[in-house]
């Protein structure tokens, strides 16, 4: 038992990228009862896109010595797309910070591969709000990895400034998606943790019967997994795959 | 109404010192439905704490931009002792702060002054997690202002590392406060973000019959009112003075 009044569990470190408002607020909902988050953020000064998002792990120590002293049990790096981009830079780096600060530190993308493997699913029906370029990296990211993409699909909005994806909503979400072809696949990704999704995971899944597998949810799930804690947040309903309880917190938000 | 799907009365910024885990922790209870946080911290390299203190609001410019393009709609400067010390000017220099970003900037102190105006308390009880040079200086700037210190009292454990306040327990403080002459006092004034003190609230309210007023209570309230937001948390549990509703969500911290 730690010994700290509030985290009873643990006490989980948490980076968005920069101006991300959907991580801290999905997280308030996902993280179980005992659970605590600390943030830090995820900093680039780039206005390109590809450029900043590689910023975000040149600065990452950075980010992580803005904890000072506090001590998380595990790091969440809650941004997917260095993943796609980058090669092995992002593991490289999460991976010396994990060495260096004795935690586990996780990426949303090793999340959801996670999340695929915990669900032994081979098929993806993949939605992504990101720009055409990001979109492709997604695709070949994942079907390298040996998914198979059964069907993707893209919101209509002008992401090409990425930062724009943060003021996509959760219904928009919905209608677009209609368009992914999800009989054949075993679950729906839907990348990205700048996008609001929680609120349209129970009416996607009644309308797919696929699990629903998103960035925050896979990586907050994966975070209480490696901290053998998984159990404090067991799905209470049909459409909570993973990671269960927050859906009578979407009112909080 | 702001163009975003979560926080759809208010986004605020906080920014808890680095090592800080309590800010979040309570705010999160703080917060009613609708009123979403992002954090940055506040940074110092500094091993000691007046220090460090110095470089939380040295720093505060990196800490905004942290942010990157995020709006939000006031910021809170949750940090209590940069007030205390006497040649900081932190009210100048946070008003400068906020002339530049374009967003109202609160303290927490200038939060308790503006909860204490409210409640029309002149005469205090002032109690107090910090070592003993911070706690006189304390003492000090609140005698400046006006009020009369009927009495003060603090934790016993060491806390000359003031990092170990982040440590301490409400039991403990409970106790402590047990020194405390309050009959005198308009109100309870508990100073400092970093100790929990939302889980004593209502048994120390019950012993005293005097409102309960700590940073972190105070702060919520004031970026609220700030916003004329303050009736979507009116208090309705026992102990709850200004801002209300979190008393049940205490399970969650």
């Amino acid at each position: 038992m730690p010994n700290r009044e509030y985290a009873r569990h643990a006490l989980i470190g948490i980076a968005p990228p920069q101006s991300n408002p959907v991580v801290e607020a999905e997280y308030t909902a996902l993280l179980p009862d005992g659970v605590g988050k600390l943030v830090t953020r995820l900093t680039g000064v780039a206005d390109d896109p590809k450029t900043r998002f590689h910023q975000y792990l040149e600065n990452f120590n950075q980010s992580l010595t803005s904890y000072g002293k506090a001590t998380p049990d595990a790091i969440g790096f809650a941004c997917t797309a260095t993943a796609y981009l980058f090669g092995t830079d992002e593991a490289d780096t999460l991976g010396a910070a994990s060495v260096a600060r004795g935690v586990p530190i996780l990426s949303s993308a090793m999340a959801i591969q996670r999340a695929l493997c915990c669900f032994g699913a081979k098929r993806i029906a993949l939605f992504s709000p990101y720009p055409d370029w990001l979109t492709t990296a997604s695709r070949d990211y994942w079907t390298g990895l040996g998914y198979d993409i059964v069907s993707w699909g893209t919101m209509p909005d002008d992401t090409s400034d990425t930062v724009n994806i943060y003021g996509l909503n959760s219904a928009r979400f919905l209608d677009a998606s209609e368009a992914l072809q999800t009989e054949e696949a075993d679950v729906i990704v839907v990348t990205g943790t700048g996008m609001p999704v929680l609120p349209a995971i129970r009416p996607l899944f009644e309308r797919t019967g696929k699990p629903i597998l998103c960035s925050n949810n896979c990586l907050a799930w994966a975070l209480l997994d490696e901290l053998g804690i998984a159990d404090l947040a067991s799905p209470c309903e049909p459409w909570e795959a993973l990671i269960g309880g927050w859906s009578a917190r979407l009112a909080r938000l | 109404m702001p163009d975003r799907e979560y926080a759809r009365h208010a986004l605020i910024g906080i920014a808890p010192p680095q090592t800080n885990p309590v800010v979040e922790a309570e705010f999160s209870a703080l917060l009613p439905d609708g009123v979403g946080m992002l954090v940055t911290r506040l940074t110092g390299e500094a091993d000691d704490a007046r220090l460090r203190f110095y470089e939380y609001i040295d720093n505060l410019e990196t800490s905004l931009k942290a942010f990157g393009k995020a709006r939000i709609d006031v910021f809170g400067f949750s940090f209590t002792a940069t007030a205390y010390l006497p040649d900081v000017d932190q009210d100048k220099r946070l008003a400068a702060m906020s002339k530049k970003m374009g967003y109202p900037i609160i303290s927490s102190s200038q939060a308790i002054h503006r909860a204490l105006q409210q409640l029309g308390a002149t005469r205090l009880a002032l109690f107090s997690p910090y070592p003993n040079w911070l706690t006189e200086l304390s003492a000090v700037h609140w005698s400046e202002k006006g009020y009369e210190v009927v009495s003060i009292a603090s934790m016993p454990e060491d806390t000359d590392d003031t990092v170990n306040i982040y440590g301490l327990r409400t039991e403990s403080m409970l106790e402590a406060s047990k020194a405390l002459e309050t009959e005198r006092a308009d109100a309870i004034v508990v100073t400092g973000s970093g100790m929990a003190s939302l889980p004593a609230v209502a048994a120390l309210t019950e012993r005293t019959g005097k409102p309960f007023l700590c940073s972190n209570i105070c702060l919520a309230w004031a970026l609220l009112d700030e916003l004329d937001l303050t009736h979507l948390a009116p208090p309705e549990h026992p102990g709850e003075v200004l801002v209300g509703g979190w008393t049940p969500r205490l399970s969650r911290l």
